[in-house]
C-alpha cells in the first residue's frame, strides 16, 4: 500500500511539472531544445537518464544475478567509456555546429553539413529511420512500464501499459523538452539516491565480506561467474561488439542524446556536464552491479525469485530486506529510468515529423502555434503506436536493442561529417541506408545472438561512407570551411 | 646502529606477520578470487573516472582562462 502511494505521488509530480513548464513553451525551439538555455546539471541529468532505461535496474540487475562478472563488459562500455567518448568526441562539436547553423535536430544538422537543402533526401531518410526505430524502442519501454505498474499496483497488462504511456504522453504533450529535462532531474536524483543507499544495505544483507565467499561458491560450479574475457572466443567477440559498437559508437549516434548537447547554453556547460554525467553514471552502475551480486548470494537459485524471473532479483531484494517505503522508492527509480528515456525519444520522434518534414519541407509558412499543435497530436500518435508494439510478444524481447541499434546508424554521418571535411552527401545517404538495412537483416537472420547488431551495421556504414565519399565529387568549399570553423571553435 | 637493526627486524617481522599472509590470501586463496575480480571491475571504473575528472578540470581551467583573455 505504502509503495503504491509513493508511486502515485511520483506520477502526479511528473504531470504537475508538465503543467508548469507548458507555460514556458511558446515556440518549437522551446519544445524541441528547451530554448538552448540549460545549465550543466540539467544537461548531465538529461543525458544520463535518457541513456539509461529501466533495463539498468531490471535487465542489467538480472544479468549480474545470472552471470556476475561477465556483465562487466557492458558496465565498462555503456556505464563509462561510452559517456566519456560521447562528451569528448562529439559533445562540444555538436553544440557548436547546431548553434552556428541554427539546427534544432539531427536531420537539420545533416542537411546543412551535407548541402542537401535542395533535394531533402537526407532529411527524409533520417526522419524515417528515427521514426521507425523510436516507435520500436518506445514499444519496449512501454512494456517495461507495464511490468512496473503490474508488480506494484497489481493492475492488468493492458491497463498498466495504457497508464504508463498516458503519464509520459501527458507531460511531454504539455511541456515538451522543458518538461522532459526537468522531470529528468527529479528522475535522475531518485535513481542516484537508490543506487547510493541500496548497495551497502544489500552488502550487509548478504553477510558483509562473506558475500565474496558466496560468489566463489557459485563460481566453482558456474564458469560464467569468473572475470575472464578468455573464457571462450565468443565471449571476446561479443565483448568487443558490446563495448566498441553497441556501447561507445551507438551512444554517439543516438539523436536523443546528441540533442542534449544542443540544449546547453555554452561549450563550457557541456564540459562541466560531462564531469557530472560521468560521476553519476559510475554511481548508478556500480550500485546495481553490487546489488545483483548480493541477490545471487542470498538466493543462489532463481527458483526462490518471483516467477523464477531473474530480472525481478533486485526488486525482490528490496522488498524482502528493506520494507514497503524502500520498495516504493525503488520502483519509483525504475519507473523514472523508463519514463525519462521514453520522454526524450517521444520528443525526438515528434520533431522528426513536425520540424524536419512538416515545417522544413511541406509547409515552411506554418505558424509556431500550428506546429506546436501538430507536435502535440503526434505525441499522442507515437504513444499509441508504442502500445501496439508493446503487445507484440515476439518483438518485445529484442525491441530495445533493435530500436537502439537503428538509431545508432547516425554515428557514421555525424562523427565523420564533423571531423572529415571530405565526407559527401552521397556518402552520408548510402551509409545511413546500408547500416539500417544490414542491422535489420542481421536481426531477421537471428545472427544477433552471436555478434551484436551494431557491429555489422556500423562497420558496413563506415565502409560505405568512406568509399562513396571518395568516389563522388568533394563537398563545396563553404561546407569544408564550416567543418574547419566548427573544429577550431571560430565564431562561437 | 642498534636502532637500524631493530627497525629492519621489525620490518621483516611485520612482513611475515601481516603482508605475506595477506598477499597469499589475495593471490592464492580461492575464497578471495571474487573479491579480487570485484576490485578489478570497480577499480577500472573508479580509476577511469578519476583520470577523466582530472583531465576535464584542467581543460575547463584552460578554456576559462582563454575565455577571459578573449
Amino acid at each position: 500500500m505504502i509503495s503504491a502511494v509513493i508511486l502515485v505521488t511520483y506520477i502526479v509530480l511528473c504531470i504537475v511539472i508538465g503543467i508548469i513548464t507548458s507555460k514556458y513553451v511558446k515556440t518549437l525551439e522551446d519544445f524541441i531544445v528547451a530554448g538552448r538555455r540549460m545549465g550543466p546539471w540539467i544537461v548531465a541529468f538529461g543525458f544520463n537518464t535518457t541513456a539509461l532505461s529501466g533495463w539498468l535496474y531490471l535487465g542489467f540487475g538480472g544479468w549480474v544475478y545470472r552471470e556476475a562478472f561477465q556483465a562487466a563488459w557492458t558496465m565498462w562500455g555503456s556505464g563509462l567509456f561510452a559517456v566519456i567518448a560521447s562528451y569528448v568526441i562529439l559533445g562540444i562539436l555538436v553544440r557548436r555546429f547546431s548553434k552556428i547553423t541554427g539546427s534544432l535536430t539531427i536531420p537539420d544538422m545533416l542537411e546543412v553539413r551535407y548541402y542537401d537543402q535542395r533535394t531533402h533526401i537526407l532529411r527524409y531518410v533520417s526522419a524515417a529511420i528515427i521514426l521507425i526505430s523510436i516507435v520500436i524502442y518506445i514499444g519496449s519501454l512501454e512494456a517495461q512500464l507495464a511490468i512496473a505498474f503490474r508488480y506494484v499496483l497489481g493492475m492488468g497488462m493492458l491497463e498498466s501499459t495504457i497508464l504508463g504511456t498516458a503519464v509520459v504522453v501527458i507531460y511531454c504533450l504539455l511541456g515538451g523538452m522543458l518538461a522532459a529535462v526537468w522531470t529528468d532531474v527529479i528522475q535522475g536524483s531518485l535513481m542516484a539516491a537508490v543506487s547510493i543507499t541500496l548497495p551497502p544495505l544489500a552488502f550487509y544483507a548478504a553477510g558483509g565480506l562473506r558475500l565474496f565467499e558466496g560468489v566463489d561458491r557459485i563460481a566453482a560450479q558456474d564458469p560464467r561467474f569468473v572475470l575472464s574475457p578468455w573464457a571462450s572466443p565468443s565471449v571476446v567477440l561479443y565483448g568487443i561488439s558490446l563495448i566498441l559498437f553497441a556501447s561507445i559508437l551507438s551512444y554517439m549516434g543516438q539523436p536523443a542524446l546528441l540533442n542534449k548537447f544542443m540544449i546547453a547554453k555554452s561549450d563550457l556547460i557541456v564540459r562541466k556536464a560531462s564531469i557530472i554525467s560521468t560521476i553519476l553514471q559510475v554511481i548508478l552502475w556500480i550500485g546495481v552491479f553490487t546489488c545483483g551480486l548480493a541477490a545471487r548470494v542470498i538466493w543462489p537459485s532463481p527458483e526462490a525469485l518471483p516467477g523464477k524471473n531473474t530480472e525481478l532479483a533486485l526488486p525482490f531484494l528490496v522488498e524482502t530486506y528493506l520494507g514497503p517505503v524502500a520498495t516504493g522508492l525503488y520502483w519509483g527509480a525504475v519507473l523514472a529510468a523508463m519514463m525519462s528515456t521514453a520522454d526524450s525519444l517521444m520528443i525526438m520522434a515528434v520533431s522528426s515529423v513536425a520540424n524536419d518534414i512538416y515545417r522544413k519541407v511541406l509547409r515552411p509558412q506554418a505558424t509556431e502555434r500550428e506546429i506546436l499543435t501538430l507536435s502535440r497530436i503526434l505525441t499522442i500518435i507515437v504513444g499509441v503506436l508504442g502500445i501496439i508494439i508493446a503487445f507484440q510478444p515476439l518483438l518485445i524481447l529484442w525491441s530495445a536493442w533493435l530500436g537502439w541499434s537503428g538509431l545508432a546508424v547516425f554515428v557514421v554521418p555525424i562523427l565523420m561529417g564533423l571531423y572529415w571535411k571530405r565526407g559527401t552527401r552521397e556518402g552520408a545517404i548510402y551509409s545511413l541506408v546500408t547500416s539500417f538495412i544490414v542491422g535489420l537483416l542481421w536481426f531477421a537472420l537471428g545472427l544477433h545472438r552471436y555478434v551484436h547488431i551494431a557491429m555489422p551495421s556500423l562497420l558496413s556504414g563506415f565502409a560505405v561512407y568512406v568509399l562513396v565519399s571518395y568516389l563522388t565529387k568533394e563537398p563545396p568549399k563553404e561546407v569544408q570551411e564550416l567543418v574547419e570553423k566548427v573544429k577550431k571553435g571560430i565564431e562561437v | 646502529m642498534k636502532s637500524v637493526h631493530n627497525s629492519r627486524r621489525m620490518k621483516v617481522e611485520s612482513y611475515e606477520k601481516y603482508i605475506n599472509p595477506g598477499l597469499k590470501l589475495l593471490l592464492v586463496s580461492e575464497t578471495m578470487q571474487s573479491l579480487v575480480s570485484y576490485a578489478i571491475v570497480v577499480g577500472i571504473m573508479l580509476t577511469t573516472l578519476i583520470l577523466y575528472v582530472a583531465y576535464s578540470m584542467r581543460e575547463l581551467k584552460r578554456e576559462e582562462i582563454k575565455g577571459v583573455r578573449e
